[in-house]
C-alpha cells in the first residue's frame, strides 16, 4: 500500500508540463527569508539558470544564510559570489564537468585558488574526476598553506597520477602536522614527497601568509 | 573577483556580476552622494542614475583606468547634473506656494541630512563642496580626483584650500558649542 | 600649526562622514530590477504556464500520460534507491533529469558528550536545524545516517540549538560568507548531470 502511495506522490511530482512549475517547487527553500530578498535571491537564480549554471546550488546557499541567521543583505551578497564562482569554474574546468566538480571548484576559487589552476588540472585530467583534487586544494589552501605552494602540489600530483585516496590522505596527514605546529607549507611539501612526488619550492619567508 | 573581472563578465551578458560590482560600491558612493546633495532622496535618484548609466556605459571601460575611479567620475557628474537641475526648478519654485510647501514638507519628514558637518558643507559653493568631499571623506588623491573631475590637479588643490580655510572656523565653532554641553 | 588643524579637520571629518549611514537595502534591488529588465533581450521575457491554465481537455491528457510515465519511473527509482528515501525527498526536478540518481547511505558522526541536543545540516536537507536530529550513543559520540546522493557536499553540526561545529575529521569548506566553517563530504558513485 505504502509502494503505491509513494508511486502516486511520485507521478504527481512528475505532472508538470512546464519547467516553471518544477523551479516553483525548489522555491520553497526561499520560504525562511522575507519576501524581498527571496524575489531577488530568485532572480539570481533565474540568471545562474539562464546561464548553465547549477541554480539549486544559488537557493541552498540563501537557505544556509537563512540558518545561519545571516542578514539579509549577506546573503544576497553571498549568493551573487557563489554564482560568479560557479560560472568561473564552469568555465576553466570545462562545459562537460560534473556539477560536484563545478561545486568543488567553486570552492577553490573562493579560498583563494587562480582559474588559471583550474583550467590546468582539468588539463591534466581531461577524462578523470577532478572533484576530490579540489575539494583537497581547497581544504590546503583554506589551512594556510600558500596558494602557490598548493595549487603546485595538486598540479604535480595530478600529473604524477597520484589517486583519490592518496590525495585524501595527504590532507589528512597536512591536517595533523599543522596541529603539531608544522608550518603549513613545510607540511605540504614533506607529505608530498612521501607520495613519491616532486615538492614544489619552498616559498620565501616573508610570504603573503 | 577583481573589478575587471566582472565588468569582462557583465560585458559578457552576466547582470549578476554587475551586481558584485553594486555590493562593492553602492553604500560608499550613497555616502558622497547624501553628504553632496544632503538629502537622502537626491541622492538615491542620483546614484541609481549613475549605477545605470555605468552599466550601460561598461562596454567603454578601459582596464588601465580603476573602476572605482571610473565609477565615481559617473556618480559625480549624476551629482552635478542632479544640483543643477534642482538649483534650476528651485529658482522657479519661489513663485509657487504649492511647490514651496512641498519643499519644506521634503526637509520636515527628515529626508534631509542634519548633522554640524552637513549644515557647514551646506555653506560652501558646490564645486569648493565636491572637491573636499572628494579628498577628506573618500580620501582619494589629487591624480584621481583630476580624472574625476576634470578639473586640473591645482584647480583642486585650490578649491580643497579654500574649502577647508572656510570649513574650519565653522566646524570649530559647533565643536565648541558640543563642548560646552 | 596648519599641518595640526589640517589633521584634526581631517580626523573630524572622517569620523562624521560616514554617519550618513549606507544605502536602503531596497534602493539596490530596484537598481538590480531595472538592470534585468535592461539585460533582456526581447521586450517580453515568456512567462511561465502554470498548470492550471490549461485546457481541462490537455489537462486530462497531461495526467493521463504523467501517471504513466510516472509509475513506469516509479518503479525503477524505487529498485535503485532502495527504502531510504520516500517519494517526498526526491527533487520535482527530476522529472527533468533523464537519468537515475544513486543514493548512498551516509553515517555522520560527532563525538559531543556533554550535549543534550545535536543535529546535522547541509546541503542535502536542505539546511533544515530540525530535519536532521542526531542519536547519542555510548561514550558520547552523536551519529545519524542520511541518504546522500554522490558528489560534494558541505554540511556542519549544530550543538544544543545554536553553536555551530564543523566537522573535525573533514576537509574544510573556504569561508561560506556568513562566519560559519563548514565541512565537506564527498560521496562516491555516479553524479546524475
Amino acid at each position: 500500500m505504502r509502494r503505491a502511495i509513494a508511486f502516486l506522490l511520485l507521478a504527481a511530482a512528475l505532472i508538470r508540463p512546464s519547467l516553471a512549475r518544477a523551479q516553483n517547487a525548489d522555491r520553497h527553500l526561499l520560504d525562511r527569508l522575507d519576501p524581498a530578498t527571496a524575489e531577488e535571491v530568485w532572480k539570481i537564480a533565474e540568471s545562474a539558470r539562464a546561464q548553465g549554471v547549477p541554480y539549486e546550488s544559488l537557493l541552498l546557499t540563501a537557505a544556509e544564510g537563512a540558518s545561519k541567521h545571516a542578514p539579509p543583505e549577506r546573503i544576497i551578497v553571498a549568493v551573487r559570489e557563489r554564482y560568479t564562482a560557479l560560472s568561473v569554474a564552469k568555465e576553466a574546468l570545462g562545459a562537460e564537468s560534473t556539477p560536484g566538480e563545478i561545486s568543488a571548484g567553486a570552492g577553490a576559487l573562493m579560498s583563494g585558488v587562480s582559474a588559471d589552476t583550474l583550467a590546468r588540472l582539468r588539463q591534466m585530467r581531461p577524462k578523470g574526476s577532478l572533484l576530490v583534487s579540489l575539494v583537497v586544494l581547497a581544504d590546503l589552501v583554506t589551512r594556510r598553506v600558500p596558494v602557490e605552494t598548493a595549487s603546485t602540489a595538486l598540479l604535480r600530483a595530478s600529473r604524477m597520477g597520484a589517486k583519490d585516496e592518496d590525495l585524501l590522505r595527504l590532507r589528512s596527514r597536512v591536517e595533523s602536522d599543522i596541529k603539531k605546529g608544522v608550518s603549513p607549507a613545510a607540511a605540504t611539501i614533506s607529505r608530498l614527497q612521501g607520495l613519491g612526488v616532486n615538492p614544489p619550492p619552498t616559498p620565501p619567508r616573508s610570504g603573503p601568509r | 573577483m577583481t573589478d575587471a573581472e566582472l565588468v569582462a563578465r557583465t560585458c559578457a551578458g552576466e547582470v549578476e556580476a554587475f551586481g558584485r560590482l553594486v555590493d562593492r560600491y553602492y553604500d560608499d558612493c550613497t555616502r558622497f552622494a547624501r553628504r553632496m546633495l544632503g538629502n537622502r532622496d537626491d541622492a538615491e535618484d542620483a546614484l541609481q542614475e549613475a549605477f545605470v548609466h555605468a552599466y550601460r556605459g561598461l562596454p567603454r571601460y578601459q582596464e588601465r583606468d580603476a573602476f572605482r575611479g571610473w565609477l565615481y567620475r559617473i556618480v559625480v557628474n549624476e551629482c552635478r547634473r542632479l544640483a543643477a537641475r534642482r538649483w534650476r526648478s528651485e529658482r522657479h519654485m519661489v513663485r509657487d506656494q504649492d511647490v514651496l510647501e512641498r519643499v519644506a514638507s521634503r526637509e520636515e519628514n527628515g529626508r534631509e541630512l542634519h548633522d554640524e558637518l552637513q549644515s557647514s558643507l551646506e555653506r560652501l559653493e558646490p564645486m569648493l563642496r565636491e572637491a573636499f568631499l572628494l579628498k577628506y571623506g573618500e580620501e582619494l588623491d589629487y591624480e584621481e580626483m583630476a580624472r574625476m573631475t576634470g578639473a586640473s590637479v591645482s584647480a583642486l588643490k585650490m578649491r580643497v584650500k579654500r574649502a577647508r580655510d572656510r570649513l574650519r572656523p565653522m566646524l570649530e565653532r559647533e565643536g565648541e558649542a558640543d563642548g560646552a554641553r | 600649526m596648519e599641518h595640526d588643524d589640517d589633521r584634526e579637520l581631517s580626523r573630524r571629518v572622517a569620523d562624521a562622514y560616514p554617519r550618513v549611514g549606507p544605502a536602503d537595502a531596497s534602493a539596490k534591488l530596484r537598481l538590480m530590477e531595472r538592470l534585468r529588465r535592461e539585460s533582456q533581450p526581447r521586450a517580453e521575457s515568456p512567462q511561465p504556464i502554470p498548470f492550471l491554465v490549461w485546457r481541462p481537455a490537455t489537462a486530462a491528457l497531461a495526467t493521463a500520460a504523467s501517471l504513466l510515465v510516472g509509475t513506469v519511473l516509479g518503479w525503477y527509482l524505487h529498485d535503485r534507491m532502495g527504502r531510504q528515501a520516500p517519494a517526498s525527498e526526491l527533487s520535482p526536478s527530476i522529472a527533468e533529469v533523464p537519468t537515475t540518481r544513486e543514493v548512498r547511505l551516509v553515517q555522520f558522526v560527532l563525538s559531543a558528550p556533554k550535549a543534550s541536543q545535536v543535529t546535522v545540516v547541509g546541503d542535502f536537507n536542505q539546511w533544515d536545524p530540525a530535519a536532521t536530529p542526531m542519536v547519542r550513543r555510548e561514550g558520547g559520540a552523536w551519529t545519524a545516517a542520511i541518504p546522500v546522493a554522490p558528489g560534494r557536499h558541505v554540511y556542519a553540526f549544530i550543538v544544543d540549538g545554536d553553536r555551530w561545529v564543523a566537522d573535525p575529521a573533514a576537509p574544510m569548506a573556504p569561508e561560506d560568507g556568513f562566519g560559519i566553517r563548514n565541512s565537506v563530504i564527498v560521496v562516491g558513485g555516479t553524479e546524475s548531470t
